[in-house]
């Protein structure tokens, strides 16, 4: 292995092990709670195994194993200090994730990009997403499940044309917007033109496709009344109470509500630590393009791309929400949240990538091994 | 592919300048709701709603002993509380972020 | 369970939220580092494996001005094809359009080559459009692509036949005065790998597709006949092939010249002989 490359994993690792211990380890000892020990110790766990173990035996992508479970042991580390069984509970979803990435990893190596399943996918992603409209009172947040669904239908369309990738797509958006999920339909819309710039870089067809979203979003969002909220100042002041390194106890305007914990984390650990948390979506973002470029495949570079594009434009939106800087109401960061149905979406998202990353290592491997038999 | 490469490079520089200009944003608006200047961050322990600018903040409430909060003030100066905003510059010295 | 005072306490949790911020800062550092030497990695792995991701050569037999017979490109295993800068494969002669075709690489199956719209392409003298009943076409080892005024031939990595991934041990027929290319029938050999499904037939002796306008589909040069012909590098299902009809170009008596304005370099070890 390269020493080079392993060097830099395992420091990331290391120090990541070393903080997800040390979240738990010191609120366990105010009280000497049980729960805080166990998490102490098997987080660190988790976490390090995640990286090396079961990155190796699915043929996962690393840096992403490791960012995301991080994130994952972030989002537990919020609830740990005021509620352990809370964070033992969080625990338990991020191992559903977890799971879910693996299953994204396993498919994106196993999929085939063929009509049936890009129909398939895309119906199944239209239903989803459609799912509140025919049942009210489902409470499911199934749209970002909804949404991987489409990303999927629509990257194994490009594959063939940019047209037909348009009708699962823009459906989505349609969809989205009826139910008034502008925070979601303004991310879609965004990494609709961006795919389909990225695919088909021909202005007869970025245009177009730009002028419908715009339209379509602008027409719900400018002239329907409530569409877009006020932009609330409470939660720029109540971020803004945390300080520069937490408090000791949280305030209620930080305390956990709705699905986002980026609020509580930032009254915990303080802006500087919820700052670099932030920021730690990029190299995520930034490992996905790279895997994109590295792709062989047309499919399987558009995939990874489209991941990347939603992950790193739902942060970069989730936190200028958070910050005041734009008037909408989704706050949740991917994976820092305690929605079950969310944090598997995303996980199985970051599993596709992960997946991709492993199939082009297979390829260069298979490279490496024709260029020897040539020989 | 190749096309679709340089486009993928693109927009990953488009994601990089996003994050970037998110953050001077974010910080810019903290700032701003803080009501106060860059060396003049609020504590989180003086008051937990942010003041206007030039406001001085109220003296902390009394910590126990041996604690080291990271922002309170080293001094109390009861004298510095009447100072009227934005025209003395020595209240910088009452807000320290390090407790130090 | 084990638990310390307040005040010990409390002094924990002040120092351990700036050791925090210090660990995020180290994380999001090491996170960064982490990609750069990936990437650096991926890189150096890239330069020492030449062919990485490419599934082939196409040889220009005849082509234009700017594009010289016996110019190679190092074909992908999927992309573009065109007169554009930023193809994947750029062929700048008369009558390539900007997008003329796009490629795909098929285990079992070749180089599938898909025309756009309103453009010719011919696939072994056969014309590649919706109009012939065929809309894409697979290219083998020898096959040759017709594209405006450009005549290629495709040349297949030898060690892909190791892989079982090839179809058959294509020799194109050398002719060049009669005119029309034809593909050879294949040659079934003991291990030879299976007729692949998808292919279309090959024709016997098909008859020209279009009628060459002056100028745009030249007569192909001759190819000259090598004094040892070189055997053939595909599958080793070729004992009972003929030798007079080599599957590459013979190798001539003297190293072959390329042109001054040659694409792409190579390392000298794609000018030998393919044979095991």
């Amino acid at each position: 292995m390269n020493r080079q490359k392993s060097s830099g994993r395992f420091r990331f690792a290391g120090a990541a092990a070393l903080l997800s211990g040390l979240f738990f380890l010191v609120p366990a000892l105010r009280e000497g709670n049980a729960t805080l020990y166990l998490l102490a110790a098997a987080v660190p766990c988790v976490l390090v195994l995640g990286c090396t173990l079961l990155a190796r035996v699915f043929s996962l992508d690393r840096m992403i194993t490791a960012l995301s479970l991080y994130l994952c042991a972030c989002g537990m580390a919020v609830l740990g200090p005021d509620a352990p069984e809370e964070a033992l509970a969080q625990g338990m979803r991020c191992c559903a994730g977890l799971l879910a990435l693996v299953m994204g990893g396993v498919l994106a190596r196993a999929m085939v990009p063929s009509l049936l399943a890009a129909s398939c996918a895309g119906f199944l992603g239209l239903l989803a997403l459609a799912a509140p409209l025919f049942s009210p009172g489902l409470d499911l947040p199934l749209a970002e499940a909804g949404l991987v669904l489409v990303l999927l239908s629509m990257a194994a369309f490009l594959n063939r044309g940019s047209l037909p990738a348009l009708m699962p797509a823009a459906g989505a958006l349609e969809l989205l917007l009826i139910q008034r999920q502008s925070a979601l339909a303004i991310l879609w819309g965004l990494v609709l033109i961006l795919i389909f710039y990225a695919a088909d870089g021909r202005l007869v067809i970025v245009l177009p496709v730009t002028a419908a979203v715009m339209l379509s979003l602008g027409g719900v969002l400018g002239f329907v009344p409530g569409s877009l909220p006020a932009p609330d100042p409470s939660s720029l002041e109540a971020l803004a109470s945390a300080g520069l390194a937490g408090v000791e106890s949280l305030p209620p305007e930080l305390a956990v509500s709705g699905a986002s914990l980026f609020p509580p984390l930032a009254g915990h650990y303080g802006l500087i630590f919820a700052g670099l948390t932030g920021l730690l979506y990029l190299p995520l973002a930034l490992r996905g393009a790279f895997i994109a470029s590295a792709a062989r495949t047309r499919f399987h570079a558009l995939l990874a791309m489209g991941v990347s594009l939603m992950l790193g434009l739902k942060t970069l939106l989730a936190l200028l929400t958070l910050f005041g800087a734009l008037p909408l109401e989704d706050t949740v960061l991917p994976l820092l949240t305690d929605s079950l149905p969310s944090l598997c979406a995303w996980m199985f998202l970051l599993g596709l990538q992960c997946g991709i990353s492993g199939r082009n290592e297979a390829d260069l491997a298979e490279d490496a091994h024709l260029a020897m038999l040539e020989k | 592919m190749k096309q679709m490469r340089s486009r993928f490079r693109f927009l990953t520089l488009l994601l990089v300048c996003g994050f970037l200009l998110a953050l001077v944003l974010c910080a810019g608006n903290l700032l701003k709701t803080a009501g106060i200047s860059l060396p003049r961050l609020p504590s989180a322990a003086v008051s937990p709603s942010p003041l206007p600018a030039g406001e001085s903040a109220e003296p902390a409430p009394p910590a126990p002993e041996g604690t080291l909060s990271p922002s309170s003030p080293l001094t109390e100066d009861p004298a510095m509380e009447t100072v009227s905003p934005g025209t003395d510059n020595l209240t910088q010295t009452e807000y320290n972020l390090f407790g130090l | 369970m084990f638990s310390v005072s307040p005040e010990i306490w409390n002094v924990l949790s002040q120092a351990s939220r700036w050791l925090f911020a210090f660990f995020a800062l180290m994380l999001l550092f090491f996170a960064l580092a982490w990609h750069r030497s990936e990437r650096r990695e991926h890189r150096a792995r890239f330069r020492n494996l030449p062919g990485a991701g490419t599934v082939g050569e196409l040889v220009v037999l005849s082509g234009s001005d700017e594009l010289p017979p016996d110019t190679w490109f190092p074909v992908p295993r999927e992309g573009v094809l065109g007169s554009l800068r930023s193809d994947d494969l750029v062929i700048p002669c008369p009558g390539v359009r900007s997008r003329h075709l796009t490629f795909s690489w098929q285990d079992g199956t070749g180089l599938v080559v898909r025309p756009c719209l309103g453009c010719d392409v011919l696939v072994d003298g056969v014309p590649v459009d919706r109009r012939s009943g065929a809309a894409e076409a697979a290219l083998v080892h020898g096959s040759t692509l017709q594209v405006g005024s450009a005549l290629l031939r495709l040349q297949l990595y030898a060690a892909l036949s190791h892989t079982n991934r090839t179809f058959r041990p294509a020799v194109p027929g050398v002719h060049p005065e009669s005119g029309p290319w034809f593909a050879p029938e294949p040659q079934p050999g003991p291990m030879a790998p299976p007729v692949p499904q998808a292919m279309p037939p090959y024709p016997g002796v098909p008859q020209q597709p279009f009628p060459p306008a002056p100028g745009y589909y030249p007569v192909p040069e001759p190819v000259p006949e090598a004094p040892e012909p070189a055997p053939a590098a595909e599958p080793s299902g070729e004992t009972g092939q003929p030798p007079q009809e080599p599957a590459l170009p013979p190798a001539p008596n003297e190293p072959v010249k390329r042109p001054a304005s040659a694409r792409r370099k190579r390392a000298d070890r794609w000018k030998e002989d393919w044979s095991e």
